[in-house]
């Protein structure tokens, strides 16, 4: 027995620490992945796309909506180092811009259709103080790079092509 | 050198167990349905703490293998339901009605998922039913739908389980109350999931 408990205790502590280390780093390493997968999709650092209408021949990410539109911006502060100012254009129906950091946090969620302010948003790097925007709401993201995303209720196509007509007014870039 | 040997091989070991157990709780690996845990209706399964930074390593995992991106609650909930009534894994070679009513948020909608978390592999458009779909065709009465991989006949709603292989169903609702997202037993309205038949089996 006292032979074997050093080995049982190699194997336990050793297996705790995989277990742990396992779980801390798997959900950025799926975020890192998802982030480079929407790169070769068109997907772009600093503007918005418009995603096709969710089907299983477009499907991007994981248990996609097909009722809902979805727009995506990326944003990596080690390519763009300033503050980002992201505006989403109204829609007449729900509507929300959520932020999402690398550990896939939705660290800031805003309503588009019934917060005044929650289409505009200014984003700073992280660490870095945050001052108040007139207008528009102020956050630091968490991480350097993660995802920006605006749905729309849209469970149509007609209203989907409603959605494409007005995502013109999306923004994701520098602050002037 | 045997005294390194065993060492090593016991390293080699606890590294495999300690990340595949990992990735098996988390339901990376195998055919584990996805099981959110901390709010159970009826067998629809959700877990508040979703997209927050509060999620436990275990939620945050699965989240990020099976439903990446996804909202926090005051945004919106997710419920998932992977077995029929009588606790059979969904199949897509039997078919379902799946029945419900009004939900206590501003809009809802279920949608199915093949085991990869994806939706199956098809061209029938009918990935989802929602709250508009619904009153459309029931107005403000119970609603039902057909969920199975060959359209019915008739008019009625109709879920397409084909390329699915074993499924699940995801009920979202979208900006809950407050009243629901407190005491989400009182206040969802599950929907009840009956298996109608199945291939080569008796109703």
């Amino acid at each position: 027995m006292k032979r074997t408990l050093p080995y049982i205790l190699i194997f336990v502590v050793v297996a705790g620490i995989a277990h742990y280390l396992t779980l801390s780093f798997t959900p950025r390493a799926i975020m890192n992945r998802t982030f480079d997968v929407m790169q070769t999709r068109g997907m772009k650092v600093g503007a918005f796309t418009l995603v096709l209408k969710s089907t299983p021949q477009t499907q991007n990410v994981v248990r996609p909506s097909p009722d809902l539109a979805y727009s995506v911006c990326l944003f990596d502060f080690s390519e763009t180092p300033g503050p980002l100012a992201v505006k989403a254009a109204a829609w007449r129906d729900m509507g929300s811009l959520s932020l999402y950091d690398a550990d896939t946090n939705n660290f800031a969620r805003y309503r588009i259709d019934e917060d005044a302010n929650g289409g505009s948003v200014i984003m700073y790097p992280p660490g870095v103080s945050v001052p108040d925007h007139p207008g528009a709401h102020s956050v630091a993201a968490p991480t350097k790079r993660g995802i920006i995303l605006i749905r729309r209720l849209a469970p149509t196509l007609e209203t989907h092509k409603g959605v494409r007509e007005i995502s013109g007014g999306d923004s994701c870039g520098p602050l002037n | 050198m045997k005294r390194i040997l065993h060492a090593f091989g016991i390293l080699i070991a606890g590294l495999a167990v300690g990340t595949v157990s990992a990735f098996w709780m988390s339901g990376l690996l195998g055919g584990k349905p996805v099981d959110f845990a901390n709010v159970n209706v009826d067998g629809w399964v959700s877990d508040w703490s979703i997209g927050s930074a509060q999620a436990d390593p275990y939620v945050r995992a699965r989240v990020a293998r099976h439903g990446l991106l996804a909202l926090t609650k005051d945004e919106a909930v997710y419920f998932t339901k992977a077995v029929d009534g009588e606790g059979n894994r969904l199949s897509e070679n039997c078919v379902y009605e799946v029945s419900g009513g009004a939900q206590d948020a501003y809009w809802w909608s279920i949608t199915l998922y093949d085991g990869r978390s994806l939706l199956p592999m098809n061209t029938d458009l009918a990935l989802s039913i929602d709250a508009t779909s619904a009153t459309d065709r029931y107005g403000d009465a119970p609603w039902s739908v057909t969920v199975s991989r060959k359209r019915p006949e008739g008019d009625g709603l109709w879920l397409s389980s084909k390329a699915a292989g074993n499924f699940d169903l995801m009920l979202r609702l979208y900006r809950a109350s407050d009243a629901l997202l407190a005491d989400p037993a009182a206040h969802v309205n599950p929907p009840t999931i009956s298996k109608i038949s199945c291939e080569g089996a008796s109703p």
